[in-house]
């Protein structure tokens, strides 16, 4: 309404027309943005007309965008988890499909005519494996890991091998977390099971381009970059050093030395004060000319705690370990506490295939990765989840994987020989073990100048202690024969100092004992040789589906009966790994879709207040409308007739 | 004076001075309509100096003594004072409407749909990493919301250039108001000097022209003993003694934005703009509109230097054969840090990796690269991190082009990929980053990526299914940030749009409450000045009778004239 100041005493003409006009606008006006309103069905037209409703509408439309993104994500993980779920499920029905015609072959009165029959279901089964395997949602595979497009399972004649990884593929199911959606090949059937797993702490120094990021830290919990304080006896001052920004170790040297001469200390070797790389090349030391000098945390900080040099010394204080860990790009130099290593030639053997690998050239860790890597051989090769040392995967199930030496000591000195002094004898002959007569001597030793001796590995766990028996038993027996890793290879080696050529070098069986068999020293050497070598008997094989399945059908075809309950055994243990995975993807799958729905939901609440908060009331706005209707209305019948008035009508 | 002539007289003087009278009515019921038009009421006094022969002085008869303007000196004042403010608020609120719809906000085609939208497809190119098809919709995503956010921003500065031109064409209105008024006050002084109070109508007009100009800018008006107004703007005169100073505009540039400038046109002294047009306009143009380019080049800003921090940690489907950084250093051995280099974003210490991909066997090999900026010793510039780069990585080379550019090239057989910039070197570099430019003029999808979507880097890994960036990158749409002072950029970009919609709301409001006191004040001046024919019509009835009544009188003295002359005759 227009406003008038009601004091007015007298009303011209112009006065009347101009507050008709001006209530006629307003009239107008609100007609129309009723119209507007009403036509558009938006409670607002513009921001300014409302700030506060406006600023909710954008808040929940924003809000809104993000959750029709999560549902888009969920239904996405909902339909790889449900794929999945299916594959498992028919892989389940597969094993238990193979178990029964292990249990029904392993029958001494089944026919061979039937076994070898069955065999082929068994190798129908393997396909049928691969296939399930290898399925596809739209163009990514199902359990290809992070590889989600390559092939992940082929045939070969070796065995199965996996291409992919173990990578998760992940989506955003809800704000701040990721799920991941998929199984990898890997947990599916076992595909990577086998590796090598690196025995030697590589144990890489540090150096100045060590980055803070790259070590575990003295108390294995990471390096935080806080502010530490550094107090010196002598002269006695004190200085604060703010770590945050430092990236390498370089970096926090020189920030210490850095604020050590901004307080006035002259900085460097032999000077009172020096901070650097402690001698032993695994942390920090600080020096001082004289008195002592201590460091303390600020402000409850753990930087000081991390970086090992919390505390006090006279002198020198050394900084603990920070423990380094290994990195693609750590030189080879740097290994072994800056030690070094000199590479020869490794020798890798998976399945048929055997090749020796040459690391000589090799600069830095991923160097030797990739040359293994590189070979050919079904293999990968990569840095142990700890950082300290090299692990070997065998991706193909069926073939036996050995690393050993090629002459030399490389395998050993990187902690990646198959077989080395600390393997279990359990684990040997495909986690057989090796037996040995409680009590009795095992096997003798007969040099080339016929002296002998005897051996009992009865209590040994380790191939260390069987090397270990041997030495001793030809040690006080007076035989020049010695026991060690074979240096070509894997096993172990025997070798005859006695001169002698009486006969060739061998080991004999005593009491019956299985023992040489285990131990792959069941030989005699050549007449002219010096050296035994035992066989290698610690070859991995990936205990996968596919290796249990190819075991059972070799069983089969040789119709032996005890390797197909042995196979049948495995399968009936796989039977129950696959159901237990069956039902964790389904409940995966089930905790997805329930998801989905209480997403739905939610977003159908967001869209309601949205609504409520954005969109016209149209009742409302119908009787809005004809209430301002009806005030224009009124107002131009009254403004007509009032400017019709005139006392010019009344005279002449 | 003999009885009669004297008699007559009164009688004349009766029928002059309502003759007058009548006329005046009937230029007030002729101005009517006229919306400048001030109300004059006659002032009929009587005349003396005809005496009776008995000694008596009854008086002389009528006479029309002044003419009075009905109008409220003060009341003027505070017309022209509201009509300025009303101006203003109305010019500030009419360019918020405008960038309200520049905005174009509550639309699906927003500004904070198409923000939402690109983090969005990151977060679906996390499910779907390996997808080219998913890699192109991220792609036009960003290109969607580099368009808008350059549309919004060539719109402003449409806006800002019509506001220019607006002030230009207002003040060249107001200089030829107060050139008019100027003259109007040296032809009243004239027209007064010989006969005070005698030009009503040259006031009316100046009147008029003075609400005119307190329109478009706010003035002070002093009237002067000799009818004259002296006109004040701000603290200086614009027409003192009947001199005027006159107005003029030029077009400066500040900080390399085009800003029209009103100015005194006798010194070239700016003029203080307090209300009125003129100020509405220089007070948006300068706060509003250059607030909300300033704004949206902020948002274009931080959104770079953000998604580039960490799209370039990440790794495509594909690495480098051959890349070159979209920013420059100023020079090529300055640290990277320092002004001297000028980087938009500034590096810090730290360190990046490079692994070069062998493409016949698939090895990798990771170099790590120090990005020494930490103060002390040399830091790093381009030069030497081009150095360390050539020292420490194999089968690539790293060159410093001509223009102060980071170029690596993979030798034969190889490609480039990166990862774990801590010192966010690559994104201040522009190396294997999603946008180029440095604000809303020049905000862009980096080309190497539009040529080849394989570029766009989903994961930190290289492998095909590996989302992990993609996730990292749709996340930065909610994460807080230092840059915003804590906000997201989502919330950063309403913050912008609901401050445009408090300030259109408060302009509306401040329009409204103007347009009050106006229409409150404009009442009272019609109240006093305005015509109401109705009062007229009486004073025309009233002079009529008083005019008849005139006339029955000299009739009637001119029948005693006529008896006394038949006496004589």
């Amino acid at each position: 309404m227009a406003i008038n100041p009601v004091n007015l005493v007298r009303i011209s003409n112009n006065l009347r027309a101009n507050s008709l006009v001006e209530s006629l606008r307003r009239n107008t006006l609100s007609l129309f943005l009723e119209q507007n309103r009403l036509s558009t069905g938006n409670k607002l037209s513009s921001l300014s007309e409302d700030p506060v409703t406006a600023s909710r509408a954008l808040r929940l439309t924003e809000a809104l965008e993000q959750q029709d993104q999560i549902l888009a994500n969920i239904k996405h993980a909902d339909g790889f988890l449900s794929a999945t779920d299916t594959a498992v499920g028919e892989i389940h029905d597969l094993l238990i499909q193979a178990h029964t015609i292990a249990s029904e072959s392993a029958n001494s009165v089944v026919s061979q005519e039937q076994r070898d029959a069955s065999a082929e279901l068994v190798l129908g089964i393997i396909d049928q494996l691969v296939n399930v395997g290898n399925r596809q949602l739209g163009d990514v595979y199902l359990f290809g890991g992070r590889r989600s497009t390559t092939v992940p399972f082929s045939q070969n004649s070796g065995g199965v091998e996996y291409r992919g990884d173990t990578g998760d593929l992940t989506a955003h199911v809800d704000t701040g977390q990721d799920a991941a959606v998929n199984v990898n090949g890997a947990e599916l059937f076992g595909a990577l099971a086998s590796r090598v797993s690196g025995f030697a702490d590589l144990n890489p120094a540090l150096t100045a381009d060590t980055r803070l990021a790259d070590a575990k830290g003295s108390a294995g919990l990471g390096v935080q970059r806080g502010s530490i304080r550094v107090t010196l006896s002598s002269p006695a001052t004190g200085f604060v050093v703010d770590l945050s920004g430092t990236d390498t170790f370089g970096d926090v040297v020189d920030r210490i030395n850095g604020a050590a001469a901004a307080a006035g200390l002259a900085v460097g070797a032999g000077s009172p004060f020096n901070a650097s790389i402690n001698a032993a090349g695994n942390g920090i030391s600080l020096a001082v000319a004289g008195g002592t000098v201590s460091v303390a945390e600020i402000a409850g900080g753990v930087t000081a705690r991390d970086l090992g040099i919390l505390g006090t010394a006279a002198g020198t204080l050394v900084g603990g370990d920070v423990q380094v860990r290994l990195t693609p790009d750590t030189a080879i130099s740097a290994l072994f506490g800056g030690a070094g290593a000199t590479l020869g030639s490794i020798l890798v053997t998976n399945g048929a295939a055997s090749r020796t690998i040459d690391l000589s050239g090799a600069a830095t860790v991923q160097d030797v990765l990739n040359t293994i890597n590189t070979a050919g051989l079904g293999v990968q090769a990569g840095i142990n989840a700890a950082g300290t040392g090299i692990d070997i995967v065998n991706s193909t199930s069926g073939t036996e994987l050995s690393v050993g030496e090629a002459g030399g000591n490389t395998a050993g000195l990187l902690g990646i020989r198959s077989t080395y002094g600390g393997t279990q004898l359990a684990a040997l002959n495909g986690g057989k073990g090796v037996s040995s007569r409680p009590g009795k001597d095992d096997f003798r030793v007969v040099a080339r100048d016929g002296s002998s001796f005897n051996v009992s590995i009865d209590g040994a766990a380790t191939v260390q202690d069987v090397l270990n028996r041997i030495n001793a038993a030809a040690a006080a027996a007076g035989v020049n024969v010695s026991a060690g890793l074979a240096t070509t290879g894997n096993g172990i080696q025997l070798t005859d100092a006695t001169g002698g050529v009486a006969g060739p070098l061998r080991v004999e069986r005593l009491n019956l004992s299985a023992a040489i068999d285990g131990l792959g020293l069941n030989k005699t050497a050549g007449p002219a040789d010096t050296v035994l070598v035992g066989d290698n008997t610690g070859a991995l094989k990936t205990d996968s589906v596919f290796t249990a399945l190819a075991d059972l059908h070799a069983a089969m075809v040789r119709g032996d009966v005890g390797a197909i309950t042995t196979a049948g055994s495995k399968i009936s243990a796989l039977v129950d790994s696959s159901n237990r995975l069956h039902g964790v993807v389904g409940a995966r799958a089930r905790a997805m879709s329930t998801r989905l729905e209480y997403t739905e939901a939610a977003v159908d609440a967001t869209r309601a207040l949205l609504s409520d908060v954005k969109d016209l009331d149209y009742t409302t706005a119908v009787t809005q409308f004809q209430k301002a209707q009806t005030a224009l209305q009124a107002n131009l019948m009254t403004g007509s007739k009032l400017l019709q008035l005139s006392l010019m009508d009344f005279i002449g | 004076m003999g009885l009669i002539t004297g008699a007559l007289q009164i009688g004349r003087s009766a029928l002059l001075a309502y003759q007058s009278a009548l006329q005046v009515v009937g230029n007030n019921v002729s101005n009517a309509g006229s919306a400048s038009y001030t109300r004059q009421t006659p002032v009929l006094s009587p005349a003396g100096g005809i005496s009776l022969p008995e000694g008596y002085t009854p008086g002389g008869g009528v006479t029309l003594s002044a003419l009075k303007r009905n109008v409220d000196g003060t009341l003027e004042n505070r017309i022209r004072y509201s009509l300025g403010e009303q101006n203003s608020a109305l010019t500030r609120q009419q360019a918020l409407g405008r960038i309200e719809s520049i905005l174009n906000e509550l639309s699906d085609t927003d500004l904070s749909s198409l923000l939402q939208g690109f983090f969005n497809a990151f977060s679906t190119l996390q499910n779907r990493p390996h997808d080219p098809g998913t890699r192109g919709i991220v792609l036009t995503a960003g290109e969607s919301l580099v368009r808008e956010i350059k549309r919004q921003r060539s719109d402003t500065l449409a806006l800002r250039d019509e506001l220019n031109q607006d002030l230009e064409g207002t003040a060249r209105e107001a200089a030829g108001y107060a050139r008019d008024i100027a003259e109007l006050n040296a032809q009243i002084t004239e027209a007064e000097s010989a006969n005070p109070g005698g030009s009503s109508a040259l006031r009316d007009q100046r009147d008029d022209l003075l609400r005119k100009l307190s329109e478009l800018v706010q003035i002070e008006v002093r009237e002067q003993p000799n009818g004259g107004v002296n006109v004040y703007v701000g603290n200086e005169p614009l027409i003192q003694d009947g001199v005027n100073r006159g107005l003029t505009t030029t077009l400066d540039h500040v900080n390399g934005e085009p800003r029209t400038v009103v100015r005194f046109a006798d010194n070239n002294g700016t003029v203080e703009l307090r209300s009125g047009r003129m100020a509405g306009i220089v007070e948006t143009r300068d706060t509003q509109v250059m607030g909300h380019v300033d704004a949206l080049n902020g948002l274009a800003a931080v959104l770079i230097s953000e998604v580039n921090k960490v799209h370039s940690q990440g790794q495509g489907l594909e690495g480098f054969r051959d890349v070159t950084g979209s920013y420059d250093v100023m020079s090529a051995t300055a640290a990277l840090n320092t002004a001297a280099a000028g980087l938009g974003l500034t590096p810090g210490n730290g360190s990046f990796q490079i692994t070069v991909r062998n493409l016949a066997t698939g090895a990798l090999t990771t170099a790590t690269i120090p990005v020494d900026l930490d103060g002390l010793g040399a830091d790093d510039s381009l030069s030497s991190l081009v150095a360390q780069i050539n020292a420490r990585a194999t089968n690539l080379t790293a060159v410093a082009t001509s223009d102060n550019r980071l170029r690596l090239t993979a030798a034969d057989g190889f490609e480039i990929r990166f990862g774990q910039d801590s010192s966010n070197v690559l994104a201040a570099l522009g190396v294997n980053t999603f946008f180029t430019g440095i604000d809303a003029q020049d905000i862009a999808v980096d080309t190497t990526l539009t040529a080849n979507a394989g570029l766009l880097a989903a994961g930190r890994s290289a492998t095909a299914g590996d989302g992990s960036n993609a996730a990292a990158l749709a996340e930065l749409a909610t994460r807080r940030l230092d840059g915003l002072r804590g906000q997201s950029l989502t919330d950063y970009y309403n913050t912008i749009v609901a401050n445009v919609a408090v300030r259109g709301a408060a302009a509306k409001a401040g329009v409204e409450a103007a347009d009050a006191i106006s229409a409150s004040l404009n009442a009272q001046r019609e109240s006093v000045s305005g015509v109401s024919l109705d009062e007229e019509t009486i004073s025309m009835l009233r002079l009529e009778r008083a005019f008849q009544g005139a006339a029955r009188y000299s009739s009637t003295v001119d029948q005693l004239i006529q008896e006394m002359l038949r006496l004589v005759g």
